[in-house]
């Protein structure tokens, strides 16, 4: 048996038994064939020394015979804590849609700046080379605009499910309790972690650089240090 | 050796090593397998159950630039339940003794 078929035994054999969290347990088993395969171990010796899957799932089910029935004073309470979470979940994104409208905006703007259009003239007078410049630092700044946005969103959503999980537990007032954890980076997608990194570090780099680089520019070009007076940028 | 005690005390030692200190899955996988020949991935289940029951916590940390690793931690309760059974598998091994010195 290779790594694949393990692993999509061991998900077919948990979801017959309907346990919870199946991802997260998959996530461990990939997570042991990787560290095994690091070690030097093939995928076959790796599936030899494991137990086979329907055995597996079975010890996972061991502490799930449950009955699930519906306490109605417990659905009751809930109804009362979701209107005080609807609010709170609609804030937090209401910002995730703030967060993405300034990156779509910014980028706009940056390509107002480097590619010298107008957009209703809204953009003050900026002689060209200090636009290119600023233009690039907002194109950078509504990249990591974007990535906050990503991040904040896969991290909300997160939050919502496991705030939906414990809906269902105590509705059904489960005493085995298996929560998702709340992280954004799992071992399923370092690699999605690592382009994340990167993209942030590079595009802050290039915001900050890119932005003092303009500023000089317009120091130097308007001679003085407060060069939106000179180009009566709040004048009306 | 007998499946029988290797099934019983797997949860111990589990315990056990989570007392010495905080560790990842696979490294307690690993250092069961070391010394006792059982099916890898045995660990897993256990370690979900006993997070379920509220023995362990769970929280995720990364070793600079390793990817990141769910840890494992023994809670208040875990603490007292690994002296429970420990004291408890001790007085039971102490007992197999007296019986199997017996004439």
């Amino acid at each position: 048996m290779n790594k694949q078929k393990f692993l999509s035994e061991l998900e077919k054999e948990l979801n017959i038994r309907d346990i919870d969290g199946v991802d997260e347990i998959l996530a461990d088993y990939l997570e042991h064939f990787e560290y095994k395969e690091a070690d030097g171990y093939s995928e076959l010796e790796i599936c030899a020394k494991l137990a086979p899957p329907h055995i597996i799932a079975a010890q996972y089910g061991e502490s799930a015979v449950e009955e699930k029935k519906l306490k109605p004073l417990n659905v009751a309470g809930l109804a009362c804590m979701g209107l005080l979470a609807l609010p709170i979940f609609a804030f937090l994104f209401g910002w995730v849609a703030v967060l993405g409208a300034s990156a779509l905006s910014c980028f706009g703007l940056s390509l107002g700046l480097i590619f010298d259009f107008n957009l209703g003239g809204v953009i003050p007078y900026i002689p060209y080379f200090g636009s290119l410049v600023l233009g690039i630092s907002v194109l950078a700044l509504s990249i990591l605009a974007a990535a906050g946005t990503i991040y904040c969103c896969l991290y909300f959503v997160k939050l919502l499910k496991t705030y939906i999980k414990w809906n269902e537990f105590v509705a059904y007032g489960t005493k085995n309790r298996n929560y998702p954890l709340i992280v954004v980076y799992t071992t399923k997608n370092k690699k999605f972690k690592r382009h994340m990194r990167r993209i942030t570090q590079t595009s802050l780099t290039v915001f900050a650089v890119a932005f003092l680089l303009g500023f000089i520019v317009l120091v130097i070009h308007a001679r003085s240090f407060e060069f939106w007076h000179v180009y009566n940028w709040f004048v009306d | 050796m007998n499946i029988q005690f290797k099934k019983g005390v797997l949860e111990l030692l589990v315990l056990a090593l989570l007392k010495e200190k905080d560790r990842y899955g696979y490294e307690i996988s690993e250092s069961v397998s070391k010394k006792i020949d059982i099916s890898d991935g045995t660990v897993y289940p256990i370690l979900r159950k006993l997070k379920t029951e509220g023995l362990v916590n769970v929280y995720v940390s990364e070793d600079s630039g390793g990817p990141p690793r769910k840890y494992y931690t023994l809670t208040k309760s875990g603490d007292e339940e690994y002296r429970k059974l420990k004291g408890e598998w001790n007085s039971f091994v102490e007992n197999i003794f007296d019986i199997l010195e017996e004439p």
